[in-house]
């Protein structure tokens, strides 16, 4: 079969066609090779001076490698995201410049092509540091193994900046910002927190004699990462008026469906004893509650106004109306799927996990952990419950609804804080009760502060709760606006 | 092809940029899209072209609607809009190659399309270029090879003459009689209505996101025509009194059902004795004297009852050097319909 440029995605010619008309490329390239041969004659010119001091040259094969991957990291830095970055701002900046309004291509067709130059462009560099690789590797002190994975690991953080280059690139210029700092809020304190607790509650506690799971959970939790930036880039791709958030609703659903396979390929590592039943239905429950989170995250940032075009795909038909409701574009449907996997991660905890004291058990963590992670999609809940209460009470239109719940994530913990400090004056805590008013640093805690965990995951729920219901009347009024115009 | 907007109806807040428009046109026709500023036609054609979505009402491109399906909309649309294309380190074959290839065109197809339209453009010498270097006519004849690329039935363009030198401006004119004579509808919006009136079959005015005229442009003229008497009455003819000479204004006649037809007339001298001539006529509605040399005579009547009138003057020794029909022009017409406000 000939193969013609008809095959490739139209946006990945035209991005390698940008790429090597800038002057940014030659630029590179040109620094990318002189600083690996820079890096190979002074690693030459002090062999003589380690020879002669009688020290081995194994040292030399590392120092290069690293120079190789640390210029093959600035240069695509460089020219995968900073380069990419600012074209697909500029070519966003304009919506009626912005290709993706008005030509026939799919959004996921741009992203694809946008995609695919910037792994191009990664392959292309990285071709380009291989004879350094090899000659790394014939300097001695560097395994084919260790070689491997740190070109993995250089790949998989190219996929990473690649992605974040794209989101931050197809977000615009206008809202840049308040939603980079919206996400640093969000997450900031959620992240760590989760790679440090899963870190020190379930991995070292559980003894796990090599290092394959938490390479397993890394993996695992990077790509989740990588493809929700993925999809949250294909809804700001797609145009405001679509249904733009159907593909990240999916992929939570099909996070939360397709994590048993994790849990049962994990109970399947060599050397890791793990329960079958009770790993499958612990990473079920721990992406019920990530899904529920992103949910809630991505309702921050949503409309609640249902348009025309989203109405013209709904069924008619009431049960798939129901269903079209929680995949829409809108606040409401985004939260009533959010609440859907909290219930669901609440029955397994109620139902199958076992008590306190039974946290050494078969079960990789006890109900109190699980109560704890529980807790964090009940905040993410409770915050953007608020947000859009607040937004739509008070008539908020000039401003975006996930500014109101960025202020809602500042403000709420200060009043738990306030709130848990006037109930409990007195009774003499440790300064752990600060904790309280945020559920993102709940999974640090150590033991001793176990009562003011249940003080906390009790809280969370309670108020997500309360919020719920203040925010019902305005989720019922999205899901009756969302109709099909032949029903009107 | 047939164009049909149907109530359409947009609003930003509380402020209703599209208030409830309806119009329609067809293939082959070159339909101006007029208006003072913000009176809403940028975004009339943004939804037009599936970048914005309306409130209510919809658009349909025989029997497309542009809300259920945006996609097919997109391939029968060339949208040009008034901003200038700006991608960086792209040569101009390889921006329109890149468009050309967002549509689907592949092999010998996309080469020869290609060719065609950069030598209807008038782009072949140029294609080497960049596109950041070009000249803002150069961008606009881009813009429209980019609009054109896809072999769209329906071309949409806001202000493309916009900034043009007047060269430049003629050429593209030219160019969109040549695509209303391939059978391509076009909406063009612009502020040129004298170069508007030479190239379109209709015209929409719109105001403050009203519609306050549409259809094909002789009748908006006749219509404005009539407009006009029943709008602005005229002075009425001074009728002598008896005592001998008072040519005192009587109030305005009432308002004419039949339109009508205005000639001006060019004259020698004696302007007084052809006004007296020409009052005799009982068709003769009023005359104004705008000079001494030139009258103009609002004559009830068909372009038959003309050459009589004339033939009387003439034969009445009258000096006339020359006469001509007097019409209305777009410009002519805007002004008496909008009233300038803004919203």
């Amino acid at each position: 079969m000939k193969i013609t440029s008809d095959s490739f995605n139209p946006v990945l010619i035209k991005e390698l066609r940008q790429h090597f008309h800038g002057k940014l490329f030659l630029i590179t390239m040109g620094l990318l090779l002189f600083a690996q041969l820079a890096t190979v004659f002074i690693l030459y010119a002090n062999m003589e001076t380690a020879l002669a001091n009688n020290h081995t040259i194994e040292a030399m094969g590392p120092a290069l490698f690293t120079a190789s991957l640390v210029t093959f990291g600035i240069a695509c830095v460089l020219l995968c995201c900073i380069s990419s970055l600012s074209r697909f701002m500029q070519e966003r900046i304009n919506p009626e410049l912005d290709f993706s309004r008005f030509c026939a291509m799919s959004p996921l067709q741009i992203l694809w092509g946008k995609m695919t130059s910037c792994y191009a462009i990664a392959i292309y560099l990285l071709s380009l540091c291989l004879p350094f690789l090899v000659i790394a590797y014939f300097l001695r002190g560097l395994s084919i193994i260790n070689i491997a994975l740190g070109v993995a690991f250089a790949i998989i953080g190219t996929l990473f900046a690649i992605q974040v280059a794209l989101f931050i690139g197809s977000i615009g210029q206008k809202n840049l910002i308040g939603i980079l700092v919206f996400i640093a809020l969000w997450g900031s304190g959620g992240i760590a927190s989760l790679v440090a607790g899963f870190a020190s509650r379930f991995l070292y506690r559980s003894a796990i004699p090599n290092f394959i799971l938490p390479l397993c959970l890394f993996l695992f939790l990077a790509f989740v990462v990588i493809g929700f930036i993925f999809v949250l880039n294909l809804a700001l791709l797609s145009a405001p008026f679509a249904n733009r958030t159907m593909p990240a609703r999916i992929y939570t659903i099909a996070l939360a469906l397709l994590s048993p396979t994790f849990g049962f390929c994990v109970c399947h590592v060599p050397k890791i004893p793990m329960p079958m039943t009770e790993t499958i239905v612990t990473t079920f429950f721990i992406a019920c509650v990530i899904s529920s989170c992103l949910c809630s995250f991505i309702a921050a940032f949503e409309r609640s106004v249902i348009g025309p075009r989203v109405q013209h795909q709904c069924p008619q038909q009431p049960l798939k109306r129901l269903g079209f409701f929680l995949i829409s574009s809108g606040s409401g449907g985004g939260i009533t799927l959010a609440w859907i996997f909290q219930l669901i991660a609440l029955a397994i905890v109620l139902c199958l996990f076992p008590t306190r004291g039974a946290a050494y058990s078969s079960w990789p963590m006890s109900k109190v952990d699980a109560f704890t992670i529980l807790s964090f999609g009940f905040a993410s809940l409770l915050y953007t419950e608020i947000g859009l209460c607040i937004h739509k009470r008070f008539n908020m239109m000039p401003f975006p609804a996930w500014l109101t719940t960025a202020v809602i994530i500042c403000f709420i913990p200060l009043l738990l804080f306030a709130f848990a400090s006037f109930t409990y004056e007195g009774k003499g805590y440790d300064f752990s009760h600060l904790l309280i008013t945020t559920p993102f640093f709940l999974i640090a805690l150590n033991d001793n502060s176990l009562e003011i965990t249940d003080i906390v995951c009790w809280f969370e729920p309670f108020f997500a709760l309360v919020a719920f219901g203040f925010a019902l009347p305005y989720i019922f009024k999205q899901y009756l606006s969302l109709r099909h115009p032949s029903n009107s | 092809m047939k164009i049909k907007i149907e109530h359409l109806i947009r609003r930003f807040g509380k402020k209703n940029a599209v208030n409830d428009i309806s119009f329609e046109f067809e293939s082959g026709n070159i339909f101006g899209f007029i208006g003072p500023n913000g009176a809403g036609k940028t975004t009339t054609i943004k939804i037009m072209a599936t970048l914005d979505q309306p409130t209510a009402g919809d658009v349909f491109f025989d029997d497309i609607s542009t809300i259920a399906y945006p996609e097919k909309v997109r391939r029968i649309v060339g949208y040009m809009p008034d901003s200038l294309p700006a991608f960086t380190d792209i040569k101009v074959w390889e921006y329109l190659d890149f468009y050309a290839r967002a549509f689907g065109l592949k092999g010998e197809t996309r080469r020869k399309t290609l060719a065609d339209v950069e030598a209807f453009t008038n782009l072949t010498g140029i294609r080497e270029k960049f596109l950041s270097t070009l000249s803002k006519g150069m961008k606009q004849r881009v813009s429209l090879a980019r609009a054109l690329v896809h072999n769209p039935q329906v071309l949409i363009m806001d202000e493309p003459a916009a900034g043009l030198d007047p060269r430049a401006r003629i050429e593209l004119l030219s160019l969109l009689k040549i695509l209303a004579e391939q059978g391509k509808a076009i909406l063009l919006s612009s502020h040129i209505l004298s170069e508007l009136q030479d190239i379109c079959d209709g015209a929409v005015i719109i105001e403050q996101g009203r519609l306050l005229a549409s259809g094909p442009l002789d009748h908006l003229l006749e219509s404005a025509v009539q407009n006009r008497l029943a709008s602005t009455p005229p002075m009425a003819i001074p009728q002598p009194t008896a005592e001998g000479g008072g040519a005192a204004p009587t109030p305005p006649p009432l308002v004419m059902a039949s339109p009508l037809i205005a000639i001006t007339i060019r004259i020698l001298r004696d302007a007084e004795q052809v006004r007296l001539k020409l009052m005799e006529h009982p068709s003769v509605k009023q005359i104004d004297i705008n000079s001494p040399l030139e009258l103009v005579v609002q004559f009830d009547g068909t372009d038959e009852d003309i050459p009589p009138l004339m033939a009387s003057l003439f034969a009445a020794g009258c000096p006339i050097v020359g006469f001509s029909k007097q019409s209305l022009g777009l410009e002519d017409v805007f002004m008496r319909i909008t009233t300038g406000e803004v919203q």
